[in-house]
């Protein structure tokens, strides 16, 4: 009996894998770029392939994950606030599944922190209040769960960039929450699609030149 | 041999060609609008796209041969489409199934919104305390609305839509603030007791409120108190009339929050134009804590304690003889205790019960005269609300107050006490997508007068376009007479108030237009039979007092605001237009009452500069004149005092110093110094004429605010 039910366990872990396998093999090749993309056209083009890749694999993290993560993106190049909106609710929208399913879980911290930055962005006037709130608590559950992600201290400096100066933003103030990013990236060796730990590399070292035009100035 | 392999590829060429085929459409739902974000695709691939907001989606393919397009999407009922890929290209439009969102259908008639939550809100808190002429008061910033009347700043309350202001209830999380205002002082406007930082949101309701509340013939300020604190942090802040401290500390679910002030309004006094000459300046100290705690993910425990000591000294125009002047000293003393706690029971069912205990104690001196008003208040109140889906919602609720005044004036006395008890059930229906109904019915039983009244409430809304609505809204309202009339033993019955009022609506792309009229009929309010007429708000002599007066009032509301069309900058106009008359109190004729004004005009301007880190604030107020008491016109109220003006200026520069967020401000009021009237005084004989003035013509007011706050340590 006991053997039955280890073969049982052991198929359907064998299973699991074997769909795991299936959904990097088909993602790594999408997300491979992801780091290089500066179009609302080439997200756009991301965004259609994440979207059919959800629904071919509809029990996954990972599909569900670099979906919202793309529909973010796809937000910032959004010049109407009704359809930027639209995006960051279907990124919100995936949140429940991401923390039903995610193993990684201050990656699901990390993407509820962007879902609230995307909401900042928007419209930045009214909701900095409300938002601003969701999402430093967001980037802290993330830190007690992994100091290490890298994304953390990205995400901080972006939004430190962005903030005026008179709310203790601005290039000055943003550098640290950099330099500790990059610091965290180079403890990073892979780029496997199940540890997303990779993207925004490239994302920091343009803000390190953003950062140095603006002190240069 | 080489000619023939061409040839064999020049024939296949159109099999490769076939590998890949283009499919493009729209998805439309079944009323044939754009379904935004559905993703198509071709079963068993992962090719595929998402429609735009036009519902366009356009996508590649390599397979070919009869194929099925599946279309999926949030809200949309799963389509297939048998297609047919060769590689020419195939246009495929698709109808689906989608369920239709309720659209935010909010009954607006008689309420405008300050808050962070709701899209319809007409302020967000922080207008309150950047709106020029508005003082950093609540109720300054609310009276630049419409229907609201000036306050030439000898008033103190709000005056709504010809009530006066008796007839306007200040709410606290679900409870009355008995103590609203500063203790009255004859002529000088005093400010609210509350720092408008405190509230996330207010819902400033000028008729038609809810039948959650009653015992206000006009209008219902109702305050909510933030929740947690964003962060824990410490505030110091200090200006021309003062110094005060706060901090709270946010713990995992819960918050312990602190207050204290000093204020000695004598630098202030030094350089405002004052018309009333003050021998003792006002100055006080005062404290609070609170502490609120999230139970759970729908329960919140708040409970706040308040306790304030204020003292002043002036000399007043003489409300019994005109062009008199007398000395008028006040201490007064303010205990205030609210707690509430609201959770689930479970999905469908809510509760929320509350606590308020206020003490209040004037200590008064006429000149030789020595007076004192002390009130108390005790409330509690419970509510059930029922919302089993997001059409339909039920709220059950009772409340139970019991206050008391004791007054004494030399070796007169007065005091009553009372025992208010009301229940109430009011539901929020959406029969359909676009229309909200919300019945509601209120019944009150006063111990004091052994008598109760029902009052029925009825407001609707409809949804007219994307961003358009019509709203109305009734109901009968209730109002004890006085506390005057009662400390001194008369029972007279409840005053009654009947609104109806209809509002037009558009909120888009933060533009904001309203446009609200309204129609109030007043019936069995108070009336001194058998007296003279006397200006003086102060009498003691009532005479016979019975339920005989009545009165009406009509008009037309417009708020335009538009925060859009010019980057960083921010204006709002609003506009009113009143016509009342009633007959009460002392009045000898039904006619307009001295403190309204038939035209009032608020045009509010602001200006953010991101390089100069500094917001700007104007704002222009205009009143037509006021009705006055003037003797030897024959007909009562029949003259007019001048027109009211009034420019406002503020700035605020925002700054970080030593990691602290730093705010520093200035206001001015009044900057062209208009000598404005609010009316005249005559004397006994009618021989001598006295202007009514403002406390204050041009007056300044700076002042700084610094806060540290965690981020600001780099907790990453």
């Amino acid at each position: 009996m006991k053997q039955i039910l280890l073969s049982v366990v052991l198929a359907f872990t064998l299973q699991a894998n074997a769909q795991d396998d299936a959904v990097i093999k088909d993602l790594a090749p999408v997300c491979a770029d992801f780091d290089s993309l500066h179009t609302a056209e080439a997200w756009k083009a991301k965004t259609d392939q994440l979207a059919v890749l959800k629904e071919k694999y509809p029990e996954s993290w990972m599909t569900v994950y670099y979906y919202a993560y793309s529909c973010i993106q796809m937000s910032y190049f959004e010049p109407s606030l009704a359809i930027k909106d639209a995006f960051v609710d279907q990124a919100e929208e995936q949140l429940a599944k991401l923390e039903e399913k995610c193993p990684l879980k201050d990656e699901v911290f990390i993407m509820k922190a962007m879902v609230a930055n995307a909401r900042i962005g928007a419209d930045p006037e009214n909701r900095w209040q409300k938002y601003g709130k969701i999402f430093e608590d967001n980037l802290k559950a993330a830190k007690a769960v992994n100091e290490n992600d890298p994304h953390i201290y990205l995400l901080k400096g972006i939004a430190t960039f962005y903030t005026p100066k008179m709310f203790g933003g601005g290039a000055k103030n943003a550098k640290t929450y950099f330099e500790k990013a990059q610091a965290k990236y180079d403890l990073i060796t892979n780029t496997d699609v199940d540890k997303p730990y990779w993207w925004g590399r490239s994302t920091c070292n343009y803000f390190f030149g953003e950062i140095a035009k603006e002190l240069g100035k | 041999m080489i000619m023939k392999y061409l040839l064999l590829l020049i024939g296949l060429m159109p099999l490769f060609l076939n590998a890949q085929t283009t499919v493009e459409g729209t998805v439309l739902n079944q009323s044939g609008k754009p379904v935004f974000m559905a993703t198509v695709f071709v079963k068993g691939t992962t090719d595929g796209a998402q429609t735009d907001e036009k519902g366009y989606y356009k996508l590649t393919t390599k397979a070919s041969g009869a194929q099925t397009l599946l279309i999926r999407g949030d809200e949309i009922e799963e389509q297939q489409v048998a297609i047919t890929l060769n590689g020419t290209p195939v246009i495929q439009h698709v109808k689906v199934r989608q369920a239709r969102a309720i659209e935010e259908v909010v009954i607006s008639a008689g309420t405008m919104s300050a808050s962070n939550d709701r899209a319809v809100a007409i302020l967000d808190p922080l207008d309150i305390v950047t709106t020029a002429g508005g003082q950093g008061d609540i109720a300054g910033a609310i009276q630049t609305l419409p229907g609201v009347q000036r306050n030439g700043g000898d008033q103190t309350g709000l005056m709504v839509r010809g009530g006066d202001v008796s007839e306007t209830s200040f709410i606290i999380d679900g409870l009355v603030a008995q103590n609203a205002f500063g203790s009255s002082v004859p002529g000088v406007a005093q400010r609210t007791r509350f720092n408008p930082f405190q509230f996330k949101g207010t819902a400033f309701s000028t008729g038609g409120y809810t039948a959650r509340y009653g015992q206000a013939l006009s209008s219902v300020l109702d305050l909510s108190t933030l929740d947690l604190p964003e962060q824990t942090n410490i505030n110091i802040g200090g200006n021309f009339a003062g110094l005060f401290l706060g901090g709270s500390k946010l713990m995992e679910n819960s918050a312990v929050e602190f207050t204290g002030f000093y204020q000695n309004l004598s630098p202030f006094l030094a350089l405002a134009k004052a018309n009333v000459k003050f021998y003792e300046a006002p100055q006080g100290f005062g404290f609070s804590g609170r502490y609120v705690a999230k139970t759970s993910t729908r329960g919140m425990f708040k409970t706040t304690f308040n306790q304030s000591y204020n003292s002043s000294g002036l000399e007043i125009p003489n409300p019994g003889a005109a062009g008199q002047t007398m000395r008028f000293g006040l201490k007064n003393q303010n205990t205030y205790v609210n707690t509430t706690f609201k959770n689930a029971i479970n999905d469908k069912w809510t509760y929320y019960t509350g606590f308020s205990l206020s003490n209040n104690d004037d200590n008064i001196t006429w000149d030789t005269l020595v007076s004192t008003r002390d009130d108390k208040r005790v409330q509690g109140r419970a509510e059930l609300v029922y919302t089993p889906g997001n059409r339909f919602k039920l709220l059950i609720g009772s409340e139970l107050q019991h206050f008391e005044y004791q007054q004494t004036f030399d070796t007169l006395r007065g005091q009553f006490e009372e025992m208010l008890s009301a229940g109430y059930v009011e539901a929020d229906i959406i029969p359909f997508r676009n229309f909200a109904i919300k019945p509601g019915v209120r019944v009150e039983y006063s111990k004091l007068l052994a008598k109760g009244n029902v009052s029925p409430r009825l407001a609707m809304a409809l949804k007219t376009g994307k961003t358009s609505q019509i709203s109305f809204a009734s109901g009968y309202f209730y109002q004890l007479a006085s506390q005057n009339y009662l400390m001194q033993g008369y029972r007279p019955d409840f005053q009654e108030a009947l609104h109806l009022m209809a509002n037009y609506q558009i909120i888009a792309k933060n533009r904001i237009f309203r446009l609200e009229g309204y129609y109030k009929s007043y019936d069995q309010l108070v009336r001194e039979q058998g007296v003279p007429y006397t200006p003086n708000a102060f009498r003691f002599n009532y005479g016979m007092v019975d339920n005989s007066g009545s009165g009406y009032a009509q008009g037309i509301d417009v708020f335009w605001r538009d925060k859009k069309s010019i980057k960083n900058f921010d204006y709002w106009i609003s506009y009113s237009y009143i016509d009342t008359k009633r007959l009460y109190q002392n009045y000898i004729a039904k006619v307009t009452p001295d403190y309204v004004s038939d035209h009032n005009l608020n045009v509010v301007m602001k200006y953010f500069s991101m390089k100069l880190q500094t917001s700007f604030s104007l704002t222009y107020s205009y009143a037509s004149g006021r009705p006055y008491y003037n003797p030897a016109n024959p007909r009562f109220l029949g003259d007019r005092s001048p027109d009211y003006h009034n420019l406002a200026f503020t700035a605020a520069y925002l700054t970080t110093i030593k990691k602290m967020f730093t705010v520093f401000y200035i206001s001015l009021d009044n900057i062209t110094n208009q000598h404005n009237v609010l009316g005249y005084r005559y004397s006994y004989d009618g021989s001598q004429r006295y202007e009514v003035k403002p406390p204050f013509y041009f007056n300044l007011f700076f002042g700084f605010n610094m806060s540290l706050k965690e981020f600001n340590k780099d907790e990453l």
